[in-house]
């Protein structure tokens, strides 16, 4: 199956709808070129818990569970007194499940996935897997590790990857006499758009922002957000301690200004609806957009038509010499302290998740959905990709994906999210003023987290 | 022993049902999130006891005013249109001169069959910009006017959910208002025909007069159905509730806080406060209505 066009296309949705997809074009052989260095030591080879049996059952949704399915029958070769039960639910249906039944005690599966900006809701019941992980961590890329710890305890095996970069129209950026090489801030991004502009007579613009938040990778929550990690804002709203709000600290405020200069009317659509701006995509009225590594899935499946002229680049720093590398909210799989049957799930999860097999086979499922095993994200970046005019596009995703800074997700994080998108937009409409914002945001969320 | 007692056992133990599923579904969630609202229970740690806290930081909380003025702002858009043009259609469907009354009862009820879900979706469709059918049929072909944004502009947004109101639930008042000019007695209106009462004479002083119980009914549940509105903001704005927050409906917010944030003690101090302000609309109805 391959990725279909969606409204409202989210990274859920994708994963969703290219479950089971066969192995996608996308994929490449080649090397990784030195993105990850290969630590040298050797993954211990586990031996199987004796006398492991009942059943484990695991919650997930469409898109992040086939490769569990998969497991079963390597599962069960080693413990063939476990049986498996894996139960789809909705992607919202999964968070609020997990939630009440940590908080009952009722119906407590043995594993779940969850997005990772939920990690400070549900830590508390969570069983620590810091001790179970370490041998393996080498193996997994810095940042997913780094995104599934709460307060110095790893809580959640990391599922999939998702730097982010830029995508762009290397035709049009020809047409109007642009050099990608040449935009390495967002200053440069903006002028290069104001040229796209006049050239154009407002016809065609470099972005496409949507003010109602509709659009996936054109919503300014998202944009914000990966502005603020660029900015040195690792836990995007929340300092490291998880107790203080800094979204009005002059780093993030800078970070409003530039989001501010991004959504300027003359070089940014503002207010499309997906549908519309997939079109805008199709009929060359839009030249760029950010892209998280499951992006190229969503473009192949919604605009066939467009091969061979998209390219990549890195996302612009916000000051020159600045970071170029961003995140967006991966899934982790976790097992809650109250699980009928931990040690069987560990030892599923082992399987499923933490090793190469696994991986690999989660990427199979899913279309060539970035993993967070180093090894197998060697094979995504082995081979040019066609749709991107033979470019290695998944190299340099791996590559950003090392450079991303320290990031962590906080108690109240959706919430945070929330209330900045709110007060975001009053900026795009220029309502307020970036810092007016900000202060307005930060206060907010203060009361409303009661965080300091 | 038992047949002894039998006889006067078995009437309680005939409604023992409702009552039972009353007590378990009703009385007992209603009680436990009256306690829950006084616990500052956000995600897995059920934290402590905080007696009003919550109540205050509802008062001060931007979204929840801006939810409850987009409610009410929603309620006076809608409300009078649903139950007027309920009680206007039904009395065209009540008068002799028309043929097809059924046909057309089924027709304005049809809505309510369909499911909510689909319903608004087919409505997200209709208004998308620029390629919805409203847009490029009628607003771009037919008046050669730019789309509007009628999803994502602030000032759009509760007229819009208007529009989906009016049609998916005119049909429900419809149905209420000509079971109530079914009750009215044949005579009053033959009385006011040998008077020489003109047609309009006749509603403003008979029917209008009589129909009263009726429209209160369905104001009341006009309200009740307003402040607890949810699938269709959901799935026209999102959770957000669109730009600006203008979409942003109580129904939409208790569940956002709820059941995205996980502040359950929150939530419940929300819904508890909504079910004091329907209370209190209601009473404020029957008292007008009791008046009049």
């Amino acid at each position: 199956m391959k990725p279909q066009k969606n409204a409202r296309l989210s990274r859920r949705d994708f994963l969703r709808l290219s479950a089971g997809a066969a192995a996608a074009t996308l994929l490449a052989s080649h090397n990784l070129e030195g993105a990850f260095a290969q630590e040298s030591t050797p993954i211990p080879t586990p031996t199987p818990i004796p006398g492991l049996s009942g059943e484990i059952v695991l919650w997930g949704w469409k898109g992040g569970i086939e490769h569990f399915q998969a497991a079963i029958p390597e599962f069960q070769k080693l413990y063939p007194n476990v049986t498996v039960r894996i139960e789809e639910m909705s992607y919202e249906d999964t968070h609020t499940n997990v939630l009440a039944a940590i908080n009952t005690g009722v119906g407590v599966p043995d594993a779940t996935n969850f997005d990772v900006n939920h990690l400070g809701e549900f830590a508390e019941g969570l069983m620590d897997l810091t001790e179970k992980l370490q041998p393996y961590l080498h193996e997994f890329i810095p940042v997913s590790v780094k995104l599934a710890t709460y307060k110095g305890k790893i809580l959640g095996v990391p599922q999939d990857s998702q730097p982010v970069g830029m995508f762009y129209r290397s035709d049009l950026f020809e047409q109007y006499g642009l050099d990608a090489e040449q935009i390495t801030t967002y200053a440069d991004l903006v002028q290069a758009g104001k040229q796209v502009a006049e050239a154009s007579k407002g016809e065609v613009k470099m972005l496409a922002m949507d003010v109602g938040s509709k659009i996936c990778m054109g919503d300014p929550h998202l944009i914000i957000d990966l502005l603020l990690v660029q900015n040195g804002l690792g836990g995007t709203y929340f300092n490291r301690e998880d107790d203080k709000v800094v979204v009005d600290t002059p780093e993030a405020i800078e970070a409003m200004e530039v989001l501010k200069q991004l959504s300027d009317p003359d070089i940014c659509f503002l207010g499309m609806s997906d549908d519309a701006a997939i079109a805008a995509y199709g009929a060359d009225k839009i030249l760029a957009t950010v892209a998280p590594a499951w992006f190229p899935l969503a473009m192949t499946g919604n605009l066939p038509q467009l091969s061979g002229k998209w390219r990549m680049m890195r996302l612009p720093a916000i000051k020159p010499g600045g970071l170029r590398a961003s995140y967006q909210i991966p899934s982790v799989t976790a097992i809650p302290k109250d699980a009928p049957n931990p040690d069987a799930a560990w030892e599923f999860l082992r399987i499923a998740q933490v090793s190469l097999e696994g991986q690999l086979r989660f990427t199979e499922a899913t279309g060539g959905v970035m993993p967070t095993w180093k090894r197998a994200v060697e094979t995504l970046v082995e081979k040019p990709i066609e749709y991107f005019g033979g470019q290695k596009i998944y190299a340099l995703y791996a590559a950003i994906a090392e450079e991303v800074p320290d990031v962590w997700f906080g108690r109240g994080w959706p919430e945070a999210r929330s209330i900045m998108r709110k007060h975001t937009e009053t900026v795009i409409r220029r309502e307020k003023s970036p810092e007016e914002a900000c202060k307005a945001a930060a206060e907010e969320m203060r009361l409303k987290l009661n965080k300091g | 022993m038992l047949s002894a007692k039998w006889p006067k056992l078995a009437p309680y133990v005939f409604i023992s049902p409702f009552f039972i599923v009353f007590l378990v579904f009703g009385a007992f969630p209603i009680a436990f999130s009256g306690a829950v609202s006084l616990i500052d229970w956000s995600g897995v740690k059920m934290g402590e006891f905080i007696g009003f806290r919550n109540y205050i930081n509802l008062i001060q909380d931007p979204d929840f005013v801006r939810a409850v003025l987009n409610t009410v702002y929603l309620l006076l858009l809608s409300g009078p249109l649903t139950i007027g043009g309920g009680l206007v259609l039904a009395v065209l469907l009540n008068s002799q001169l028309l043929r097809f009354k059924g046909l057309f009862r089924t027709i304005f009820y049809l809505p309510m069959a369909v499911s909510l879900v689909v319903s608004a979706l087919a409505f997200t469709m209709l208004l998308n910009k620029p390629f919805g059918l409203v847009n490029d049929l009628i607003i771009r072909q037919i008046f050669n006017q730019e789309p509007i944004d009628f999803l994502t502009n602030p000032t759009l947004a509760i007229p819009t959910l208007t529009l989906l109101i009016i049609w998916r639930y005119i049909g429900n008042d419809l149905v209420i208002m000509l079971a109530g000019l079914q009750s009215i007695p044949s005579d009053l209106y033959e009385a006011s025909r040998i008077d020489g009462a003109s047609p309009f004479q006749t509603f403003i002083h008979i029917t209008l007069p009589l129909m009263v119980p009726f429209i209160l009914f369905d104001a009341i549940l006009t309200t009740v159905n307003t402040f607890n509105l949810f699938a269709e903001p959901y799935i026209l704005f999102g959770t957000e509730g669109g730009a600006n927050q203008a979409g942003l409906t109580t129904g939409l917010l208790v569940f956002r806080v709820s059941f995205k944030y996980f502040k359950f003690g929150y939530g419940a101090a929300m819904a508890y406060l909504l079910g004091v302000v329907i209370f209190a609309l209601s009473l404020l109805q029957l008292r007008v209505g009791q008046k009049d």
